[in-house]
C-alpha cells in the first residue's frame, strides 16, 4: 500500500514529475555512458599494456631493486623458464634481455643512442601483439643478428629492411663491444618517443652483444588476467620449493601508466558524479519540496488519522526513492542502448599527444557499469528527499489542517 | 458493548470521554499571542451527541483539535479516555487518533489519490489491522453507510454529501469511542448537512459512540441532544435537551 500511495502521489502532478524523472534519466544515462566508455578504456590498456610489454607476470632475479627496476642477470632462465611453462594458467613464456648502446648506419658517422631489447621471437609474438610491423619480415630465433628498428629510428638512420647497421654495447664485463646487424623490418608500438628508440632483436644475438647466457627477466602470459595473483602466488610457491631466489612482479605493480590513467580518470569520473548528482539532489529536492508545499493539509490529515511522523517519512522518502528507482532504470536503458549505438559505428578516435594511432571509442557494459550509477541516482534522490521528507514528517497537524 | 479493533469485547469503562479543567489554549499569530480558549471547565460523558456552537474564531475548532489529541492545552487539565492529553507522547497520541477517535473535517480532507475503499482502509492500515480483517471492516462499514457502490471511485468522482460520508465512514473505521466532527456541514447544502448529521446521530445511537460536532448552523445545532456554546474562547452555555 506504501509503494502504490507513493507512486500515485508522483503521478499526481505529471508534468513536474515527469521534468525530474527526465533529468534522473539523463544523469544516470550520462553516468553509464562515461563509466562504460571508462571501463572499455581501464581494460583496453590493461589489456594493451599486458600484451604489449608486461605480460601479466614478470620473473626476476632478486635482489629487486623497487625503486628503477634494476635486477641482476637470470643465468638459468631457461630452467625457471620450465618450471613456469608447466603452472596451471600458463600460455606463454619468453625471456627477455635488455640493451642499450648506440646504432649507427655502416659508413656513417653520426650514431644514435637506442633502447633494446632481447627477445624470444616465438613467444614475443604472442607477447608483444602491440608492435606492429610496418616492413620488412618477423623476427626469426634462427636470424640471431636481423633486428627490428622503431619506424622513427629507421627514419633517422635513413635505413630499410635489408641494410646492415652496426650496434654498439657494453658487455658484462664493461667492455665496449660491437655487432653488425641486419634490418629485418620496421615496426611501430603506436607512441612516438619510443618509435624513435627501439631496437628488436632474437635473445642470442643480443647475449652476443654482452657477452653473456643470461636474461634480464622472463614474462609471462596467462590465459585470463583474472587469474595473475593466483598464479603468481602460486608459482611463488613453486619456487620456494626449488629454492630459487626469484622475484615474481605483477602486471599491475609494473604499469604505473596504467595506474596513472586510472587515477586520472577516477578523478574525472568523481567530478563529473558530483556534478551530475548535485542536479539530481536539486531536482528531486524541489519537487519532493514543492508536492509537500501541495499536500501539507493532506499530510496534516494523515497525522489526524493516526499516521506517525516515521510514517510520513517513510512515505515521503518512498516517493524519493522511486522517483530514484524509475528514471535510474529509465536511465539504464537509454545508456545501453546508446552504448550499443555508439559500439556499432566503429567510431575511431584521432590519436592521443604523443600517439601515432588512433583508438577505437567503445563502451563495455557489465552489471557493475550498470547497476553502479543506478544505484547511485536512486540513492542520492533518497538522500535528496531526506530533508523535505523529515520537515513534511514534523509539521504542526492543527496548523496543517488550517492550510489552505 | 461494542467489540475493539482486535475483535476482543471491552468491559464497560468510566462514564467520562472528555474531562477539561480550566483549559487554555494561546497561539501566536505573528508577534501576537492569541488566546483561543480562556479556562474551559466540561464534562463529555460517553456516548452523548454533543453540538459544540458559536460564531467563527469563537474557539470551537481548537476545542475539537485539544479533544482529539492533536494539540496540547496552553494551561490546565486534559483528560481524554482517560487519558491526560499532556502526558501522551506523540507515538501515544497518534495511537489514541487513529485506534479511538475518528476525525471529520469541513472540506472532508480526503486523499485524493485513493479510492473510496482505500480511504477508509488507510487508518485501520497505518495500526496494523490485518489484510481480511481490514477488508471485512471496510466493506461493513461502506455497505452500513450506503457507499458500496462507490467503494471504486476517487473522491473528485464523488458529491459533497457523498464525500463528507466517505469522510464518516474513515472515522468509523477504526471503532472509535469518539468521532469529532468540525463543522460537518459546512461545505454542504441544507438537505445534505441533515443526512450527514443523521448519520452521526444513527452512529451515536446504535453503537454509542460518542460524538461531539461543530456547527454554527441553528438547524443543525438543534439535533444534538447537548449544546455548547462558546463564544470568545469561554462556554457562554451548555444545555442539554
Amino acid at each position: 500500500m506504501l509503494w502504490k500511495i507513493a507512486l500515485r502521489n508522483l503521478l499526481r502532478n505529471k508534468r513536474r514529475t515527469g521534468f525530474s524523472l527526465a533529468l534522473v534519466v539523463i544523469v544516470t544515462m550520462g553516468l553509464v555512458l562515461f563509466n562504460a566508455f571508462v571501463d572499455y578504456t581501464y581494460t583496453g590498456l590493461r589489456e594493451t599494456m599486458i600484451r604489449s610489454q608486461l605480460g601479466h607476470l614478470q620473473i626476476f632475479q632478486r635482489p629487486y631493486d623497487e625503486v628503477t627496476g634494476q635486477s641482476p642477470l637470470m643465468h638459468d632462465y631457461k630452467s625457471v623458464k620450465d618450471i613456469v611453462s608447466t603452472s596451471e594458467h600458463v600460455a606463454i613464456v619468453g625471456a627477455r634481455l635488455n640493451l642499450q648502446g648506440l646504432i649507427t648506419k655502416g659508413g656513417e658517422a653520426e650514431s644514435i643512442s637506442f633502447i633494446g631489447l632481447g627477445v624470444e621471437p616465438e613467444a614475443e609474438s604472442y607477447l608483444s601483439t602491440f608492435r606492429t610491423t610496418v616492413e620488412g619480415d618477423p623476427l626469426r630465433s634462427d636470424r640471431p643478428f636481423a633486428v627490428h628498428l622503431g619506424r622513427g629510428l629507421a627514419a633517422q638512420l635513413s635505413v630499410v629492411p635489408g641494410d646492415w647497421v652496426t650496434i654498439l654495447g657494453t658487455t658484462v664485463d664493461g667492455v665496449i663491444n660491437a655487432l653488425d646487424v641486419e634490418v629485418a623490418g620496421t615496426v611501430t608500438l603506436g607512441v612516438q618517443q619510443m618509435d624513435n628508440r627501439y631496437l628488436y632483436m632474437p635473445i642470442q644475438g643480443a647475449q652476443s652483444l654482452i657477452s653473456s647466457d643470461a636474461a634480464t627477466n622472463i614474462v609471462v602470459l596467462l590465459d585470463k588476467t583474472d587469474h595473475t595473483r593466483s598464479v603468481a602466488d602460486q608459482i611463488e610457491q613453486r619456487f620456494a620449493k626449488e629454492h630459487l631466489d626469484l622475484k615474481i612482479k605483477r602486471w599491475d605493480e609494473l604499469a604505473e601508466y596504467y595506474r596513472q590513467v586510472v587515477s586520472l580518470y577516477s578523478r574525472i569520473f568523481g567530478v563529473v558524479s558530483v556534478i551530475m548528482l548535485a542536479i539530481v539532489i536539486f531536482s528531486v529536492s524541489n519537487t519532493m519540496s514543492m508536492s509537500l508545499m501541495e499536500r501539507i493539509q493532506e499530510l496534516g490529515t494523515l497525522r489526524a488519522v493516526g499516521a506517525t511522523r516515521p510514517y510520513l517519512m517513510k512515505l515521503l522518502v518512498t516517493e524519493g526513492f522511486l522517483l530514484g528507482l524509475l528514471g535510474g532504470l529509465a536511465g539504464v536503458l537509454v545508456g545501453v542502448c546508446a552504448c550499443q549505438f555508439i559500439n556499432s559505428l566503429h567510431v575511431v578516435m584521432p590519436p592521443a599527444p604523443g600517439m601515432t594511432r588512433g583508438y577505437p571509442l567503445g563502451f563495455r557494459l557489465g552489471w557493475s557499469i550498470l547497476t553502479g550509477p543506478m544505484l547511485l541516482v536512486a540513492s542520492t534522490s533518497v538522500l535528496s528527499t531526506l530533508l523535505p521528507a523529515w520537515r513534511g514528517s514534523r509539521i504542526n497537524i492543527v496548523e496543517a489542517l488550517r492550510y489552505v | 458493548m461494542k467489540p475493539a479493533s482486535d475483535g476482543s469485547v471491552s468491559m464497560p469503562r468510566a462514564m467520562s470521554c472528555v474531562r477539561l479543567r480550566s483549559v487554555t489554549k494561546e497561539y501566536m499569530l505573528g508577534k501576537a499571542l492569541v488566546p483561543a480558549l480562556r479556562g474551559v471547565t466540561l464534562d463529555i460523558d460517553r456516548g452523548e451527541l454533543v453540538c459544540v456552537a458559536g460564531p467563527s474564531g469563537s474557539g470551537k475548532t481548537t476545542l475539537l483539535h485539544l479533544m482529539g489529541c492533536l494539540d496540547n492545552p496552553t494551561a490546565g487539565e486534559l483528560t481524554v479516555l482517560d487519558k491526560n492529553v499532556a502526558e501522551m507522547s506523540d507515538g501515544e497520541a497518534c495511537r489514541m487518533r487513529g485506534t479511538r477517535i475518528g476525525f471529520i473535517f469541513q472540506s472532508f480532507s480526503l486523499i485524493e489519490v485513493l479510492s473510496v475503499f482505500e480511504n477508509v482502509e488507510y487508518p485501520l492500515l497505518l495500526h496494523g489491522w490485518p489484510v481480511g480483517g481490514r477488508r471485512e471492516r471496510v466493506e461493513e462499514v461502506l455497505a452500513h453507510l450506503g457507499l458500496k457502490d462507490l467503494a471504486k471511485r476517487r473522491p473528485t468522482q464523488l458529491s459533497g454529501g457523498q464525500r463528507q460520508r466517505v469522510a464518516i465512514a474513515r472515522a468509523l473505521a477504526p471503532n472509535p469511542d469518539l468521532i469529532l466532527a468540525d463543522e460537518p456541514t459546512a461545505n454542504l447544502d441544507s438537505t445534505t448537512g441533515h443526512d450527514v448529521i443523521d448519520w452521526l446521530s444513527r452512529l451515536n445511537g446504535e453503537y454509542g459512540i460518542t460524538i461531539v460536532f461543530a456547527s454554527h448552523d441553528p438547524k443543525i445545532i438543534s439535533a444534538a441532544r447537548r449544546n455548547i456554546n462558546i463564544v470568545d474562547g469561554l462556554i457562554a452555555s451548555d444545555v442539554t435537551l
